[in-house]
């Protein structure tokens, strides 16, 4: 029997015991409390249970399981079976339900005197993912069990696919935290403790997001041949939006722990974050953007209930901030525009409006077809709308560096400001000397370099004081990187198509370049080899053809130079046929046929007089008719040294300034094919292998992963520092 | 003091900024229509139709890559794709081609391949990722 669907239906079951518990004790009843406790604890023995045992049927090579036998086969490798798991929709909930049961032990321990209202919450929204783990369960049996699986995709067999998504299910997971105890304050009207609590988790949202988007990127970049790190996918938004909403809210939530403002703010956030996650798995789970059928809601099952879900979760969460709204007291932030704690206000206002613009273009297929024909945004939407943002994300991060908290002086902030300007204004003119040309491009640079200078000072002048006071400086450096970065590599690519004849020299933005030919590595891996040459640098690339069941993958070779990554993404490859330029017949022995004007009878063989050791040199005696009437013999040689490819002597009917060259024979069949040219050229015969390739010069790639990656370190250690504090 | 004009601020921005993102999403959606509609428009539009296997064709002079598509009434189109044949082509039942059509054929910038079964069920071929 399915013994998975049982374990997840009774899973489900102490979910809701958990969840009826600690509603009782939030009402004040405490009788509940161990009932609670003991189903909660008892529920994730049974998730983990249900994964550990789905593993199993991976490892087993259970392929009754519907689910097993869409992403796994009999030779599929052992470690890939183990992560199949969460190759697809079901099993990535699964995985998705088990972070939020392991990360709630932790908040049930923190949870405190809010006990009941915040497990409560916290349930409510494991309750969500429990409920499409029961409408589609991964252990759903197959009608007929077949002998072997369909087979891992090969986009999924990647190192970076198996660690991306468990980092954005952590990420998704953690984003449960805020907004129980968020929920769980507004509950209960008292609103002290639930930041400090909730602090780290959000920055572990941002970690966790943006290890996930990066993940994500740089397989899309270096894997999948997509030719870019980031496409404005909607699954790809679906993590960029709750990151987005995830640094806006750790921002608020810092000001309001030092300052005492922006509460309702923060209860704002953390709610619309959780709603975000839950809004992006609505979009990309439910089948309404993936199919074209915008029209038709085809898969009923999961979006009804994604649907439910939402609702409820929306008016529930900002009715009761609503409702609460009189009687929450937030402090003044403070009296200047010039301090810091207004920039930082500004900074959660853009990046929340970056989360919301980018959402209303991932949801404008809906949205449009309320009001006519359902219309998809293209890229430029998303450009058009978050440049701006940037922008001016930019100068607000070069200012949270230079101002100070409370009050600046104007004296002091210019002082601290001439020199973040001019290395702006040096990043703009290096900029103009390399191409740059578009002003809002300028704006640009010149913003990310201010930002990117005015933190960098405070990295270094306060870095003697610990790592823990500059993670926040760090993080915003790592960002001003990133922007240049993006910018450069978007709006600065330079590309070529072009299609590389085996063995003969060809050029493209600026390198010389010789395709050597392709190999088979494996059954389903076509290498290709081309020769790259710029100066004294001299390197082969190998991009791969990869065939598989699912269609076929271009591996790009990547040649990462310090200041631009050279991208190559093979296109397309065609191995020699016998197609060839030149006119060819085939003749028998005796037969005669016309060629090129030539009638032409095929005599006999000449294998002629050859060294032991030497040379094999085969000739074929012909006799050739011209238009006129006037008969010629001849004979071309067929030159066999030791070589590949033999030699090609051919005769020359000098008359009517003909070549005629003997391409292929068959002694056993007593044939020969012939070619006919007017030069003396037997290449016009050789039939050459040709590889298409898409040539790209991306600069300061490494920028956006450098930046990036500074980001995630010091939200990870932040959220150390942050974990700590919380007693 | 500042948390007076915190708010004016705020809806300043937030009332630019929805409408520069209302006015770009006017600007830059497709609309999914049929097949008929696609021809008497000419604009920028989406289309969805089942692949013909049989007649597609990489052209790599022109590094166009043909094929033509069906609607549930038998309609047929050409599709000229100005790129090469997306990875999971021939695995694909259907295609959403984005892009205008002119001269009999929809000449398409980008096409979304749908897959029987993938991850996330679509591989998107773009001609303008970043």
């Amino acid at each position: 029997m399915v013994i998975g669907t049982y374990i997840l239906a009774l899973a489900t079951v102490a979910a809701l015991l958990s969840t009826f518990g600690y509603y009782m004790i939030a009402r004040g009843n405490k009788v509940y409390l161990a009932a609670s406790r003991w189903s909660y604890y008892l529920m994730s023995s049974l998730v983990l249970i249900a994964a550990i045992y789905m593993i199993t049927l991976f490892l087993g090579n259970r392929f009754e399981y519907s689910y097993i036998s869409h992403y796994s086969s009999l030779d599929l490798a052992t470690n890939f079976k183990v992560t199949s798991l969460w190759a697809g929709q079901e099993g990535s909930f699964l995985l998705w339900v088990t972070f939020g049961v392991l990360l709630g032990v932790w908040v049930k321990s923190k949870a405190k005197e809010q006990l009941g209202w915040v497990m409560f919450f916290y349930l409510v929204g494991q309750l969500f993912l429990f409920a499409l783990l029961n409408i589609s369960s991964p252990f759903k049996m197959n009608q007929m069990v077949p002998a072997d699986g369909q087979g891992l995709n090969p986009l999924l067999q990647n190192y970076w696919m198996q660690i991306h998504p468990p980092i954005v299910f952590l990420g998704y997971a953690s984003t449960f935290v805020p907004f129980a105890f968020a929920m769980a304050a507004l509950a209960t009207n008292r609103y002290s403790n639930w930041v400090k609590l909730t602090l780290p988790w959000a920055i572990f949202s941002v970690c966790a997001l943006g290890t996930g988007i990066f993940l994500g990127g740089y397989w899309a970049y270096e894997t999948l041949g997509w030719g870019g790190y980031w496409g404005w996918d909607p699954v790809e938004n679906a993590s960029l939006v709750p990151w987005l909403g995830s640094i806006a809210l750790v921002h608020g939530m810092l000001l309001e722990k030092h300052r005492g403002s922006f509460k309702k703010t923060n209860l704002f956030l953390a709610i619309t974050t959780f709603l975000m996650v839950i809004f992006g798995t609505f979009l990309t789970r439910s089948g309404v953007l993936a199919d074209f059928s915008v029209h038709s809601f085809v898969d009923l099952g999961l979006s009804a209930y994604l649907v439910i879900f939402l609702i409820s979760f929306t008016v529930l969460s900002y009715g009761l901030l609503i409702y609460r709204t009189k009687s929450i007291d937030s402090a003044d932030p403070g009296k200047s525009p010039l301090s810091r704690e207004f920039v930082v206000f500004l900074a959660m206002l853009f990046v929340i409006l970056s989360a919301f613009l980018v959402l209303l273009g991932m949801s404008s297929p809906l949205l449009t077809r309320i009001v006519g024909e359902p219309s998809a945004v293209d890229i430029s939407y998303y450009t058009m709308t978050n440049l701006p943002i940037a922008i001016i994300i930019g100068i607000i991060l070069g200012l949270g560096g230079v101002l100070s908290w409370g009050v600046s002086e104007w004296r002091e902030l210019r002082r601290r400001l001439i020199l973040p300007v001019a290395v702006a204004i040096v990043f703009v003119l290096v900029g103009v000397l390399l191409g740059v040309r578009n002003a809002v491009h300028m704006l640009f640079i010149f913003t990310s370099g201010f930002a990117f200078m005015a933190n960098l000072i405070e990295v270094i002048s306060r870095a003697r004081n610990g790592l823990k006071f500059i993670l926040a400086d760090l993080i915003h450096t790592g960002a001003a990187m990133m922007f240049i970065g993006i910018i450069a590599s978007s709006a600065y690519s330079t590309e070529e198509k072009i299609t590389l004849e085996r063995d003969q020299a060809n050029h493209a933005l600026g390198f010389n370049l010789k395709f050597l030919g392709a190999e088979s590595v494996d059954k389903d891996r076509d290498m290709a080899h081309i020769q790259i040459e710029r100066g004294s640098n001299i390197f082969q690339a190998s991009p791969v053809f990869l065939w598989s069941k699912q269609g076929l993958v271009r591996n790009p070779y990547i040649k990462k130079f310090l200041l631009y990554d050279l991208y190559i993404s093979p296109e397309e490859l065609k191995t020699a046929g016998t197609q060839t330029s030149g006119a060819t017949l085939i003749l028998t022995q005796g037969q005669t046929g016309s060629i090129a004007g030539l009638e032409i009878t095929f005599e006999q063989f000449d294998l002629g007089n050859h060294m032991e050791g030497g040379p094999l040199s085969i000739g074929a005696d012909l006799s050739v008719k011209s238009a006129d009437g006037k008969i010629a013999e001849a004979k071309p040689l067929f030159v066999v040294a030791g070589g590949d490819q033999p030699e090609l002597i051919p005769a020359k009917i000098s008359d009517v300034g003909k070549n005629i060259y003997l391409l292929k024979i068959n002694a056993d069949q007593g044939m020969i094919m012939i070619g006919v040219t007017d030069r003396d050229n037997p290449d016009e015969f050789k039939s050459t292998d040709l590889l298409i390739i898409n040539i790209s010069k991306k600069p300061l790639v490494n920028l956006v992963w450098f930046g990036l990656i500074i980001i995630i370190f010091g939200a990870g250690a932040s959220t150390y520092r942050r974990l700590k504090e919380v007693k | 003091m500042f948390s007076k004009y915190r708010m004016i601020i705020g809806l300043a921005v937030i009332v630019i900024f929805g409408g520069l993102g209302i006015w770009s999403l006017v600007g830059s959606a497709t609309p999914y229509v049929g097949f008929e509609q696609a021809r008497s428009l000419g604009s920028r539009v989406q289309v969805l139709g089942k692949v013909d296997h049989g007649g597609s064709v990489y052209d790599d002079k022109t590094g166009v890559f043909t094929f033509f598509i069906s609607d549930e009434n038998g309609d047929r189109m050409q599709v000229d794709f100005y790129g090469t044949k997306p990875g999971n082509f021939e695995q694909a039942e259907s295609v959403v081609c984005m892009g205008s059509f002119s001269n009999g054929t929809f000449q398409a910038k980008e096409l979304l391949v749908k897959c029987p079964s993938k991850y996330q069920g679509a591989e998107v071929q773009k001609s303008d990722n970043i």
